[in-house]
């Protein structure tokens, strides 16, 4: 358990969304295929920085 | 002529900088009653007329006048408050290392118009909700 709470506050940062915007997420995640909302937004970050030509690669 | 422009002038200035620091509205006699100097109300009066006509000062009702700026001030200090009310936040969890690289394209390219690393998130989100 402690290990969980330390690789969170490691490997995450905890940033503020409207709450309308996320339920919208909610709403997409098992059309499109995500098991969580977090890899919904992970793969719209990707995205976008592909965009603007941020190389990101697959594995992550 | 020039003397009486000048003494114009100065009171207009002083008039104003009096209105800008009342937060709430004021009449001529509480202006008059304020002048350290004897000033005639008629004076205050048509300096307060001018002042109205440059849309400095607004005219609230027959006795009561307030600075514009000091009226606009209220005005977006409530309505940047009832903003910030209605928009509910929900906390989200973002890799580490994707908001670096987000921090990095935003320190490399202002043109892009980012606020944040949340204002890029959250476009990033509709467009990809919109995508579908």
């Amino acid at each position: 358990m402690p290990k969980t709470v330390a690789k969170t506050e490691a490997e995450y940062v905890f940033v503020k969304i409207p709450k309308s915007l996320l339920d919208e997420v909610d709403k997409a995640i098992g059309k499109h295929g995500y098991r969580s909302r977090t890899e919904f937004i992970k793969d719209a970050i990707r995205n976008l920085l592909r965009e603007y030509g941020v190389y990101r690669s697959e594995s992550e | 002529m020039r003397t009486s422009l000048l003494l114009e002038k100065h009171l207009k200035k002083q008039l104003l900088e009096f209105m800008e620091d009342r937060e709430e509205p004021f009449s001529i006699s509480l202006l008059v009653n304020c002048c350290l100097q004897p000033i005639p109300a008629t004076m205050i009066r048509d300096m307060l007329c001018k002042l109205v006509d440059e849309g400095e000062v607004i005219r609230i009702d027959d006795e009561r006048y307030m600075a514009t700026r000091v009226l606009m001030k209220k005005w977006l200090r409530q309505k940047i408050k009832r903003n910030e009310e209605d928009v509910n936040f929900d906390e989200l969890e973002v890799p580490r290392n994707l908001f670096k690289e987000i921090s990095k394209l935003l320190r490399e390219r202002p043109e892009l118009g980012y606020i944040d690393e949340s204002d890029f998130i959250r476009d990033a989100i509709r467009r990809s909700l919109y995508r579908r």
